[in-house]
């Protein structure tokens, strides 16, 4: 819970921290298990890996005949849905982080001359 | 105007910005406070400083040369291991930036190892934290000279003269004699090197900080500008991406042994869609002599064919035989030839090529690559033991989203960019003016070099394939743009380079002469321990880089990796966790800097032991498949929290100075910046 005595730039930094992690969370989410299921030629189970963990994914392995350019942009399929397309998304995703979500706060100007700070330690 | 040319002169106009720009920082340093100026550009970075610096420090050289040839090499699988570079700027921006600027502020920290100092009240956490950056960034530091040396050597020789009139002259006066004799290298090398230190240590020592981020600015837009102006040159050259893709997909399998240039390029071409693999070895000095290849052909325990040419012993450990005899060896084999037709590549810039060039070895069998293995994931590797191998398994799929997001935050030369910025409102629109810069840059590059296979031939690239990215451009674009183009990864090491040298004497001169040996030395004295730091720090990296070990790239991933397990873990919880204590902090950062170089021992080890005869792997430990940067991650978060609440809860002053109030927080001073 926070401290009525909290600064607001460390419970705001705080609040936007947890947001991009969650977008960081999601973008590896969607992009690594949809790029492996939809674009990988073979789903090797290696002993001892982190492939070994996931189901047989054989019967998504992909052949030359089952390519799709969508849109004839000339993007492989699943580059286009797993990967071009949420990075188009995360630049939406940013401008509603830089210019509707993040607070303006003000901030502290530098405690004196920087160079001339007093040992830390006897300063706390 | 040919490409050489037009380099020559693009490169003389980029030096002369350089300088120019250093000169004007230094006014500007003589004007403010020198530490803060010289080291942090007194926090007064604008949005498109910031911006840029931020975007120019985090492309390396490696965005420009490594990068395009993954690309090249393996085809749109490297979209995937670059993905998470739509995330980056956000997370390595947005996760600490304007938290840890309100710290550095409050704490009066120009240097992290300053923030962590004041955070956790503990100088001797302050030295560890100059310590590592001090042994890390020296060795990176060393593979960047190395990469600098190389690309201007290779710039310069395109230049009309150098190589005829000035390298000659150079060797003839002796100078560089005792320099040639530490590298036994060629002069061309050395000179490259000598050039690209003086002027990165001249320009980052004579301007500091905001000389590094002016000269980022305008690197950052000439590497921008440069690769969006390739895309509509390539597409056209291709007929247009979709026809790139689709024809790489329903390419034979191929492989491409030899470079044209020595006139030993073979290339095969598989007549079955099983996996064959080919190898060329040197007959056994001990056994029988034989005057001509001999093919073998033979499945391995996996079921593939390998195709095995024997060749003749000439001199000392060449090859006595042509490429155009193994050529004509393989195609009189009937078991071979059921497999792969060999054949000479017919090249367009090559028309000559014969074949008749010293037949080329290869250290491991490698694979016969159909185009598809271009389009899907998870790629071959073709060279090195693993020849088979994926390039890009799924463990090392869910890596790279650490490597280079999360890994991104935790380096310290940008977490300091952070404390720069002059205010949240910088941040934010900097932080989306990084976000299209890096989709402008990263994406497009996948797309022309996919389209890159349509328009040069690997046996084209003498040089190998880092040279991709100047012989697209010289392929298919303008003098001026080739020009650019060809200048851009010199651009883009200097970039990372500068930033890199302040990182170190900015270690040494704030935080460990003038914390903890003589914090009453004159603002003159700081000057001048200052300047000669950093040109000290360049010289000896010079030195260092003159003779470098050969598997540097794996101590750049290696610095990269240690960097973010010793940092981020007691930056991100100093800031963020008032719980968080000292001992927590020692424990993160010597169990992340621990558990890396354990990991990475290997790559450090591995050769040198080979050397006296000891055999070890050389390759880091991936446990699971997962690359050491995760497991450094983990070790450094778990144990900083589990040391945190073992202990003491930290003294309240401390929390109050960085978590409360600014009333409340005991700043006297303390009032909101540029009212």
């Amino acid at each position: 819970m926070a401290d009525p005595d909290d600064d607001p730039v460390y419970l705001d930094s705080r609040r936007e921290a947890l947001v991009i992690l969650l977008a960081w969370l999601a973008c590896m989410i969607w992009t690594v298990s949809y790029c492996y299921v939809n674009g990988y030629t073979r789903h090797d189970r290696v002993a001892g890996e982190v492939s070994a963990l996931v189901p047989d994914l054989g019967r998504f392995d992909r052949t030359p005949d089952s390519l799709g350019t969508p849109f004839g942009l000339g993007i492989p399929d699943w580059a286009l849905w797993g990967i071009v397309v949420p990075w188009v998304a995360c630049v939406g995703f940013s401008a509603w982080l830089c210019f509707a979500y993040m607070k303006d706060d003000p901030e502290p100007m530098d405690r004196g001359e920087d160079e001339h700070m007093v040992d830390p330690a006897r300063g706390a | 105007m040919n490409h050489e040319i037009a380099t020559g002169l693009v490169f003389l106009g980029y030096m002369v910005g350089v300088f120019g720009l250093a000169i004007l920082s230094n006014r500007l340093l003589q004007s403010k406070s020198f530490l803060a100026e010289y080291f942090l550009g007194s926090r007064g970075l604008g949005v498109w400083a910031l911006a840029f610096t931020f975007a120019a420090t985090s492309a390396s050289g490696g965005s420009f040369t490594g990068y395009p040839s993954l690309v090249y090499t393996y085809g749109w699988v490297v979209a995937l291991w670059i993905a998470s570079y739509m995330i980056v700027p956000p997370v390595t921006m947005g996760l600490l930036g304007k938290r840890l600027n309100q710290v550095a502020r409050r704490a009066g920290a120009i240097t992290i190892p300053d923030v962590i100092r004041e955070r956790f009240a503990s100088p001797g956490l302050g030295l560890l934290a100059s310590g590592v950056i001090v042994f890390f960034t020296l060795t990176n530091l060393i593979a960047q000279f190395k990469a600098g040396g190389i690309i201007l050597n290779v710039l310069l020789e395109g230049t009309p003269g150098y190589r005829d009139s000035i390298v000659p002259w150079v060797e003839g006066t002796g100078m560089l004699s005792p320099l040639l004799a530490i590298s036994g290298t060629d002069t061309g090398y050395v000179i490259g090197l000598l050039l690209f230190s003086f002027t990165v240590v001249v320009y980052t020592a004579y301007g500091g900080f905001r000389a590094v981020v002016w000269t980022d600015v305008m690197q950052g837009i000439v590497m921008g500008v440069g690769v969006l102006l390739l895309i509509p040159f390539t597409m056209a050259a291709v007929g247009g991406l979709g026809t790139a893709t689709r024809e790489i997909a329903e390419r034979p399998p191929r492989l491409v042994v030899g470079l044209a240039a020595r006139d030993n390029a073979i290339e095969y071409r598989g007549l079955t869609p099983a996996d064959v693999m080919v190898e060329h070895r040197l007959a056994p000095a001990e056994g029988p002599e034989i005057d001509a290849p001999a093919v073998d052909v033979a499945e391995d325990d996996q079921g593939r064919v390998r195709v095995s040419v024997t060749l003749p012993r000439g001199r000392g450990d060449e090859p006595g035989a042509t490429a155009r005899q193994v050529v004509e060896a393989v195609g009189a084999s009937p078991e071979a030839s059921r497999w792969v037709v060999a054949e000479v590549p017919i090249l367009e810039s090559y028309p000559g090529l014969a074949g008749a060039g010293t037949a080329p070895l290869t250290e491991d069998p490698n694979h016969l690559r159909p185009g598809s293995d271009l389009v899907f994931g998870p790629g071959l590797k073709q060279r090195g033991r693993g020849a088979g191998d994926p390039f890009h398994p799924i463990g090392m799929a869910i890596s790279f989203f650490f490597m280079w997001a999360i890994s991104g935050a935790g380096q310290p030369g940008t977490m300091v960019r952070l404390m720069a910025f002059k205010d949240s409102k910088t941040l934010r629109y900097a932080l989306f003016t990084v976000t299209i810069y890096f989709g402008c840059i990263y994406l497009p590059i996948i797309f022309l070099f996919t389209a890159a296979q349509q328009v040069i031939h690997p046996a084209e690239l003498t040089a190998g394939s880092d040279q991709i990215m100047p012989q697209l451009a010289s392929r298919v674009a303008p003098w001026w743009l080739a020009g650019i183009l060809i200048a851009a990864p010199f651009a883009a090491v200097m970039s990372t380079v500068d930033s890199f040298l302040l990182l170190i004497s900015s270690a040494v001169v704030r935080d460990i002469v003038q914390r903890s040996i003589n914090p009453d030395l004159s603002e003159k004295s700081v000057k001048v321990i200052s300047y000669t730091t950093t040109a000290v720090s360049g010289v000896l990296v010079t030195l260092m880089a003159l003779n470098p070990p050969r598997f540097l790239q794996d101590f750049i991933v290696m610095t990269g990796a240690g960097f973010a397990a010793t940092f981020l873990a007691p930056i991100a919880l100093g800031i963020y966790w008032k719980r968080m204590t000292r001992l927590g902090a020692w424990l993160a950062m010597l169990g992340g800097f621990l558990a890396t170089v354990v990991l990475f021992a290997p790559v450090m080890l591995g050769r040198p032991l080979a050397a006296i005869g000891v055999s070890w792997r050389t390759e880091e430990i991936n446990l699971f498949g997962l690359h050491p940067l995760l497991w450094g991650l983990v070790a450094s978060f778990g144990l900083g929290i589990l040391g945190s609440l073992v202990g003491p809860r930290p003294p309240e002053a401390l929390i109050r100075r960085y978590f409360s109030r600014p009333e409340r927080a005991g700043l006297d001073d303390a009032m909101p910046s540029g009212r």
